[in-house]
């Protein structure tokens, strides 16, 4: 019939079309396309909240990827590197903080970042009050000169540019945020729904493309970034990877057993015990920086005997610090001298106690013990940190050899918070030493002493320790810093003199980071600052074809 | 008594096994009794001293089983932990027995609501998975040694008492007892006196078996960090101290597990003997076994 020979001819030719359309997409060379270049990292911890405002914890990890702050502060060298902001002044009282916004930069959703933005975002965080805000507390007003220039105006001096360096509720954002939320305002509680939807309207290198808080965030290169385009821009590079995947591997043996398999290019912690292997293998890097994350025994100041500075002095020169260093951290740490870590602006190198037995028993001799203390004392550490629990064993044993036994409680921060928090009230309830962890929110050496050691941070002065003069010295150090940073500095020794002298705290060591990645990845080490603890700056990588 | 330990040899012969499981165990028992009058190095093993210059040295003749992080001797942190593991093992075993016993025994014998109200408490505590309550427990309780044996034996005793349930609720209705009645002994010396020795055989079984198991439910709740606190050499806390550099230095983690696998080993061999001794049929089932072979 003709009408179904039609139909099998029909069939015929398109067979025949789409066999050779099928062959010539096999045969014929492919356009080249370039290979997505995928870095992954691993994080040991996973994602909080994604609030750009109000976030105060692991997160930090992507935001300074996805949102910027007005400037990055380099810490080693003492140093501000603009970001939204090009240049800023300063006026000579302190008081009066004039920032020059970038011309070009757009946030992910197309919108322009400029100063009525930036004033927006950051009235939002301080309105909100969650999280890292009260480093605005300085703040009294913001102001918009013109499209391109902010000016805050404070209630007290303070150093604004470091504040607004901050790994922390200093982020910019789109204020589309409000429609996209379906808000009435950008303070309504949707939008922080929507941002922990995984949403994001930041304006930096990386947007992001997945979000899956337990498991893995997926950043993806955003071409139109402002800073791919400006050659002598510290903060980028021009083989940066187009996807930065960051991975919840939560223990150290696997992230090095991931990154032995090839399945991770760059581990937030490996075994330090087995980093000599890692050093020899040409496969791998060890990157090892200077981090402002230092460990540090508090001491019950007021429950005695070590209410008697003698007692603390014998104790403070009775631990063995660089037997610590090695055993501990497999030395990838420092022996601390005073609480601001090495590298620190404010940091002293001559406030470190001598190992000394001798000289520790003549002092708790002079106390009245020539035998020692007939008392167990109670040191806190939190449970599960191996490197806190071999810090402890050592000071335990080594105290021992002066005649004050140690009972060592590990337990969880909860707990020993808890406990040591009945110290102000009552300081014979509380343990007699503490051991934990600090490291800054503001890179300033007032972050240390303020919290640790001023009467009214009764939440982290965990010695109970009290000193109007020490407090005096602190507080106007802190006025002088935005000012006068030589003034400052000679005032902070000062403090941290009355510290050494009165002990109301050991400094135990300050931590050496490490991260070990494939030999591949380039610019680790500019990748990584401490001032923005467990961030890997993926726009610094390099990363070859 | 003679008779007895006639039974015991007669079993062992039929079952070498057995006999060294019964090796094994006295060995460790012994091991752990004298541990601290032994001790080469007592301080090491107590972790009361470290030395830098001695930090993951293999096995040698002067460390038999190597150093540790601190450069402490891990041949006697191991020598000294038998005796932690062990009185864990045996306390956990016999704090759930003085549980599950009387519990068990008030329900099967008195029975009535008592008893249901008393087996449903039982089935609460069946109702998790044991590890998983001892773990929870442990949390709460806080690190140390018998905190540890509070927690496994909190998380042990229902099965006893299931145990002690079961038969007591059938002797109850013998003969013998319902004479004791008659005769005008008082509920609680029928109950213990004349129905428990008769219903303890299964249970004596199933401890024996269980200290191995206890042993390193204790383990794995200190390898955790939820268990026996630092520095006590407990097995379990040894094995998690050198997981971490297993890679680097095998030996601190392998010594104190192999301690673990021969102990539970020793004590499931033994377990097998007991059973056998205990239970009538089963002797003879084995013994008419021997025979045709």
């Amino acid at each position: 019939m003709p009408v179904n020979k039609a139909i099998l001819i029909a069939v015929l030719v398109l067979i025949v079309v789409a066999g050779s359309i099928a062959i010539y997409y096999i045969v014929s060379p492919r356009p080249a396309m370039p290979p997505t270049k995928v870095v992954v990292y691993a994080s040991l911890s996973e994602m909080t909240t994604a609030d750009p405002s109000t976030e105060f914890s692991n997160s930090i990890i992507w935001l300074p990827l996805v949102y910027e702050p007005l400037l990055w502060y380099d810490p080693i060298s003492d140093e501000l590197i603009p970001a939204l902001a090009v240049n800023y002044t300063s006026s000579s009282d302190g008081l009066t903080w004039t920032f020059a916004i970038r011309h070009g930069a757009k946030f992910h959703d197309g919108t322009p970042v400029t100063a009525h933005v930036v004033k927006a975002s950051i009235e939002r965080t301080i309105a909100l009050g969650e999280g890292a805000a009260y480093i605005w507390d300085p703040v009294d007003s913001i102001e918009v000169l013109d499209d391109y220039t902010v000016v805050f105006h404070l209630k007290y001096p303070a150093p604004l540019d470091k504040v607004a360096a901050t790994g922390y509720s200093a982020y910019i954002f789109s204020l589309k945020v409000v429609e996209h939320a379906g808000a009435s305002s950008l303070t309504d509680p949707k939008v922080a729904e929507w941002f922990n939807k995984g949403n994001e309207a930041g304006s930096g290198p990386y947007k992001l493309a997945k979000w899956d808080p337990e498991s893995e965030v997926v950043l993806e290169k955003f071409a139109e970034w402002w800073g791919w385009e400006l050659p002598e821009y510290p903060m980028k590079s021009d083989k940066a990877p187009d996807v930065f995947i960051i991975k919840v591997v939560k223990d150290a043996v696997t992230q090095e057993k991931l990154l032995l398999s090839g399945d991770i290019d760059i581990a937030m912690y490996v075994p330090l015990d087995n980093l000599e292997q890692h050093m020899k293998n040409p496969n791998l890097q060890v990157l090892r920086k200077q981090s402002f994350q230092n460990l540090i025994m508090l001491i019950n100041v007021k429950k005695p005997p070590l209410d008697n500075v003698l007692v603390r002095r014998a104790i403070a020169h009775a631990i063995p610090y660089d037997d610590i260093v090695v055993v501990a951290r497999s030395e990838l740490a420092r022996v601390a001298s005073g609480p601001i870590p090495h590298g620190m602006w404010g940091h002293f190198d001559n406030l470190t106690f001598r190992y000394d037995l001798n000289l520790a028993r003549e002092l708790l001799a002079q106390a009245g013990y020539p035998n020692g203390i007939n008392r167990v004392f109670i040191l806190t550490y939190t449970a599960g940190d191996i490197y806190e629990a071999r810090t402890t064993e050592l000071i335990k044993a080594s105290l021992a050899n002066i005649g004050i036994s140690v009972e060592i409680r590990p337990l969880s921060w909860e707990e020993q918070w808890a406990l040591a928090r009945k110290g102000w009230e009552d300081p014979g309830a509380a343990q007699d030493f503490l051991v934990f962890y600090w490291w800054p929110d503001i890179v300033s050496p007032f972050s240390f002493l303020y919290n640790m050691f001023h009467s009214a941070s009764k939440v982290f002065n965990l010695c109970y320790y009290e000193n109007p003069e020490f407090e005096a010295l602190v507080e106007e150090a802190s006025v002088f810093e935005g000012i006068d940073k030589a003034k400052a500095l000679e005032l902070y020794y000062k403090a941290q003199k009355i510290l050494y002298d009165d002990v109301p705290a050991t400094p135990l060591w300050d931590m050496v980071d490490i991260r070990v990645a494939k030999a591949n990845v380039g610019n680790l080490d500019k990748a990584v600052n401490p001032a923005y603890p467990t961030v890997v700056f993926a726009q610094v990588l390099s990363v070859g074809d | 008594m003679i008779a007895m330990f006639k039974q015991y040899l007669n079993a062992m012969r039929r079952n070498p096994m057995g006999l060294i499981g019964l090796i094994i165990v006295s060995s460790f028992v012994v091991m752990g009794l004298l541990a601290p009058y032994i001790l080469t190095r007592p301080e090491d093993a107590w972790g009361l001293t470290y030395d830098v210059g001695k930090r993951f040295k293999p096995p040698s003749l002067e460390h038999l089983f190597g150093t540790d992080e601190c450069g402490r001797d891990v041949f006697n942190r191991v020598l000294l932990g038998t005796r932690f593991s062990l009185m864990v093992g045996v306390g956990v075993v016999a704090l759930s027995l003085a549980i599950g016993i009387p519990i068990g025994l008030a329900a099967g014998y008195v029975g009535g609501k008592l008893g249901t109200a008393l087996m449903r408490v039982t089935d609460m505590f069946l109702a998790f998975p044991p590890l998983l309550l001892a773990i929870a427990l442990a949390a709460t309780f806080g690190r140390g040694l018998f905190n540890t044996m509070l927690a496994l034996s909190l998380s042990w005793w229902p099965w006893y008492s299931r145990l002690i349930y079961i038969q007591a609720s059938s002797v109850k209705s013998m003969p013998f007892v319902d004479a004791a009645k008659v005769v005008g002994l008082s509920e609680l010396r029928i109950m213990f006196r004349h129905v428990l020795p008769n219903v303890l055989t299964p249970v004596i079984t199933q401890a024996t078996l269980d200290i191995g198991s206890a042993i390193l439910e204790a383990s794995a709740l200190s390898f955790l960090g939820i268990g026996v606190p630092p520095p006590i050499p407990e097995w379990g806390l040894l094995v998690s101290s050198g997981w971490q550099t297993v890679s680097r230095a095998w030996w601190i983690s392998f010594f104190p597990g192999l301690f673990i696998v021969v102990t539970v080993l020793g004590f499931n061999l033994l377990g097998d003997v007991v059973k056998e001794l205990m239970d009538p049929r089963l002797r003879n089932l084995m013994a008419m076994r021997r025979m045709r072979l």
